[in-house]
């Protein structure tokens, strides 16, 4: 095989991976939903060996389920998976916005951040829910990006990625997150002002608060069991 | 039912390939093609693959196309990093596990660990010393309910593993890491689980400075 056959399949792996997640992620792909690797290959356009190298790496990451002979089967999201994620990203996510004070982001990274918030509010007053969810899953990727710990921010990002899907599953059974908007913006004034303390204890407690919200709404809806 | 003798092929290839690794066989830098790989093992090469590519997901090999597998070498920055992450974690992990409370069973093997590292310094037996700290380490982890965070953290260990070996006989013996250990167990045991994240947390913060601390002393740059 020469060098172009190489990384063409490579880039082939990867971008059939990044469709794939993006379909579990946006329930285009809905939890429970199972196909066969070659339905896979042909809705992409792609050959089956990248799709099942995608699918092994999607399954170690713990978004499908490969059964050999019948393809895939996308993984339900359970009670106690969002629990077990939730708490995971807390104690990350908590540790991120502290670092990030500490090390006081430069010009160029200040204005990413507040450029989240930014557009957090413009969704909210035009109610645009999809664009408030973008939004705001785009503030905790660069918090956990930006701290500087790269096993952090990649670890992190894997459970962003799942905390994601859930979020735009119930986006529909959600009050307007207002109080999101207010918490994140008070996180980034204190990552701004290099105040290490408030920006960890102001995050900290909104995680606690949407641990009761989440609670409230598995209450409410049905989409995990 | 060719399932379970296939599935039980990749998990015995992922077992196997990562002892070679974490026991130094397949060092830091260690390159090899899939098929050397398969013939090491006496395997053939579909599970060899799969195992590879969870190995990679672990962060303990890289793919190269063309060239196989290569043996990711851990840096100290890396080591920084994954103690920061070590630190956060267990001890919330921890604290959790007080909260809830401990069954006499997981006492009792918790209580095991910490005699083990006891004894062991007494034998002057660091490597029995090294494997009863990490049996202490997993056996809490399996403790809590949160079975993602357990495996996380099984893999940062798997990660820090080389290495806390190498550094094990470059740094004092670890007569106040023991005692830390029991510290702790102590916290647990009470359902106090202010206390334990407390001393958990010093204990990481601790070890993370001492272990840093060697790997810049000895200009250990890779390991």
């Amino acid at each position: 095989m020469n060098d172009v056959a190489v990384s063409s399949r490579k880039s082939m792996v990867e971008r059939a991976y990044e469709a794939l997640k993006e379909k579990i992620i946006n329930s285009e792909l809905p939890p429970g939903y199972q196909t066969l690797e070659e339905t896979l290959a042909t809705s992409l356009g792609m050959s089956r060996t990248p799709v099942r190298e995608a699918l092994i790496r999607l399954q170690n990451e713990g978004f499908v389920e490969v059964i050999p002979r019948k393809g895939m089967r996308v993984k339900p999201l359970t009670v106690q998976d969002v629990h077990e994620i939730s708490e995971v990203l807390s104690c990350l996510e908590c540790e991120a916005a502290e670092k990030l004070a500490q090390r006081r982001p430069n010009a160029e990274e200040m204005k990413i951040l507040e450029q989240t918030i930014k557009d957090m509010d413009d969704a909210l007053e035009t109610e645009d829910m999809a664009a408030w969810a973008e939004a705001d899953y785009r503030f905790h990727r660069s918090l956990v990006e930006m701290c500087g710990n790269r096993h952090l921010a990649d670890v992190a990002g894997n459970f962003l990625d799942k905390a994601h899907r859930f979020r735009l599953l119930t986006l529909p059974h959600r009050e307007k997150p207002v109080y999101s908007n207010v918490n994140h913006a008070a996180v980034v004034e204190a990552i701004r002002r290099g105040d290490p303390q408030s920006a960890l204890e102001i995050h900290r407690s909104h995680k606690r608060r949407w641990g009761h919200e989440l609670d409230e709404i598995l209450d409410r809806v049905n989409i995990a069991s | 039912m060719d399932r379970p003798t296939k599935l039980s092929r990749v998990d015995d290839a992922y077992e196997r390939l990562k002892a070679e690794i974490l026991e130094n066989r397949m060092p830091p830098g260690f390159q090899g093609t899939e098929p050397e790989i398969a013939q090491r093992l006496d395997m053939s090469r579909t599970p060899v693959r799969e195992a590879l590519i969870r190995l990679q997901s672990d962060g303990l090999i890289e793919l190269i196309p063309r060239r196989g597998v290569r043996v990711l070498p851990v840096a100290p920055s890396d080591m920084q990093e994954i103690y920061q992450l070590l630190t956060v974690l267990e001890p919330e992990a921890a604290g959790e596990v007080a909260r809830v409370g401990l069954s006499a069973a997981q006492i009792a093997a918790l209580e095991a660990a910490t005699a083990e590292m006891d004894q062991a310094l007494k034998e002057d037996d660091l490597d029995k010393w090294a494997a009863a700290d990490d049996r202490f380490h997993r056996e809490l982890l399996r403790c809590n309910g949160n079975s993602r965070l357990s495996a996380f953290v099984n893999t940062l260990f798997d990660q820090a593993h080389r290495a806390r070996m190498v550094t094990l006989r470059l740094r004092d013996v670890p007569w106040k890491s023991t005692e830390e250990h029991q510290e702790i167990l102590a916290a647990l045991i009470a359902g106090d689980s202010k206390r334990t994240r407390k001393v958990f947390r010093a204990h990481r913060e601790r070890a993370a400075a001492e272990l840093l601390d060697v790997l810049e002393k000895c200009r250990l740059s890779q390991l």
